[in-house]
């Protein structure tokens, strides 16, 4: 095998590598210390991205380099099992996420094309609303990329004019976000974070604290505001009654979480905290390429180890 | 429900799962997804049978501390399984519902999931769904008259 074969094979088992062991760092760490802790949406996205997105930087700024240099010029050289091994699980691994966040599209394509081009819209605090009535959604942003507000027919006659503001502003505050973005990335994160349980409610946390986000941007600390938005909240949890939550990427408002986002706006809490602000992070990012340069021929030691395993 | 839907199994197997989980001796309690001191809790509460402070429920557990059991009882209360009535300055807490209605009502969530992802028989879902909806509404009138009683308290700060 040449060596562009055999590069291109030890980046993805040490991809594969690399996400396992932080699947199971943020895991443990999330289980042991983090889940009791009040996180920002931004740090729990952080940390539920940690794993996919920390092996492949890890991957590209570490790995590579030290194998394009340090490794000597062959014509051929023979792959063991343990590699092959890891590359499968590397490549079940990105095949799963993809297959998440196409199936996430997927049914977010079919919700936007039964929403379809031509139904009235109306403004509402400077958005354009469509009214559609879908099954399952009452008020919510649909689509990842150009997201659309869509409310139906019911939610527009129970709220008062005053109550659908807010409620638009709390849409608009997901839009101004790109939540719907973010849970696509969320579902597709290539990592084994996906498949166990602290990764799933990683992402429900992050559902909760975006909610909680929006509704404080929306009622821009104002009480009056927050009564209004609570009153809607509970109008337009009346009529979803235990209507199920579509699996399209949308951010609809659920009956399940309106009780904690009623009692927070009523009485907000502080702020929750960031895990690491995010210069800090870019800052972090930005020395690991360097730190590594030192580690280059011990990286090296034990990718011939990897590659020779069992040949 | 999710490896349900990740494997795909059969659900017909999961029903059968569900209510060979159900049928064993574990309390309604430790069933909704409780902690074990959650559910000693709430056990206790059914045993006595009427609503108890803080004070007066930690002889029962006297290798609590009083926060600790005011947690506990909190806790219970965020998940709509007590209710809270003032008594004096504190809150005396007792069960929203009886062991039984509990047991009921987690069969029900149960087979609403279990049909749900077999999507078979609307007819059967729809009653079901009833059921679930008619303790929510339960906390959304109590949502609703906190918003009242705010909205209230915020005109009259502003006269």
């Amino acid at each position: 095998m040449n060596n562009l074969a055999v590069m291109f094979l030890v980046l993805l088992a040490a991809y594969g590598l690399l996400s396992l062991v932080l699947s199971l760092l943020v895991a443990g760490l999330w289980t042991a210390w983090l889940e009791a802790k009040p996180l920002t949406s931004r740090g729990l996205f952080a940390l539920r991205m940690l794993p996919s997105l920390g092996a492949l930087f890890l991957t590209w700024s570490v790995v590579m380099p030290a194998f394009s240099i340090k490794e000597p010029s062959r014509a051929a050289e023979p792959v063991g099992p343990l590699l092959l091994l890891m590359v499968a699980f590397a490549l079940v691994t990105l095949g799963a996420g993809c297959l998440r966040g196409w199936r996430a599209c997927l049914a977010t394509t079919r919700l936007l094309r039964d929403c379809g081009p031509g139904y009235p819209r109306f403004r509402v605090a400077g958005r354009d609303v469509e009214i559609i009535d879908l099954p399952g959604i009452m008020v919510a942003v649909v689509g990842a990329w150009r997201p659309r507000i869509v409310a139906a027919t019911r939610v527009l006659e129970a709220c008062s004019r005053e109550e659908l503001d807010a409620v638009i502003e709390h849409e608009a505050a997901h839009i101004l976000s790109h939540d719907n973005l973010k849970l696509l990335l969320l579902l597709s994160s290539p990592d084994l974070l996906a498949s166990m349980p602290a990764g799933e409610e990683l992402i429900a946390r992050w559902r909760a604290a975006a909610e909680f986000e929006a509704d404080a941007v929306a009622t821009a600390q104002d009480p009056l505001t927050r009564v209004t938005l609570a009153s809607a909240l509970i109008k337009v949890a009346r009529l979803s009654g235990a209507q199920r939550r579509p699996a399209a990427l949308s951010m609809p408002i659920v009956v399940d979480d309106v009780d904690g986002r009623v009692r927070r706006l009523l009485a907000p809490l502080p702020a929750a905290n960031t895990l690491l602000p995010a210069v800090s992070i870019a800052a972090l990012a930005l020395l690991v390429p360097f730190l590594g340069v030192p580690l280059y021929g011990l990286i090296q030691d034990l990718i011939e180890m990897l590659v020779a395993f069992g040949r | 429900m999710t490896w349900c839907y990740f494997i795909g199994a059969d659900p017909a197997l999961f029903i059968a799962v569900s209510i060979f989980k159900l049928s064993t001796s574990q309390s309604p309690a430790i069933r909704s997804g409780l902690g074990p001191l959650e559910a000693q809790v709430l056990e206790l509460l059914w045993e006595r049978g009427r609503a108890m402070t803080v004070r007066q429920l930690l002889p029962e557990f006297p290798a609590l501390a009083y926060t600790t059991l005011q947690t506990t009882l909190d806790r219970l209360y965020r998940k709509g399984l007590l209710t809270r009535l003032p008594q004096g300055r504190a809150f005396a807490f007792e069960p929203r519902c009886s062991r039984e209605s509990l047991l009921s009502e987690l069969v029900s969530k149960h087979f609403v999931d279990v049909l749900a992802a077999s999507r078979v028989n609307t007819g059967i879902l729809s009653t079901l769904v009833q059921c679930v909806g008619q303790k929510d509404a339960a906390l959304l009138d109590e949502l609703e008259a906190l918003v009242q009683a705010e909205r209230i308290r915020i005109q009259q700060d502003e006269k």
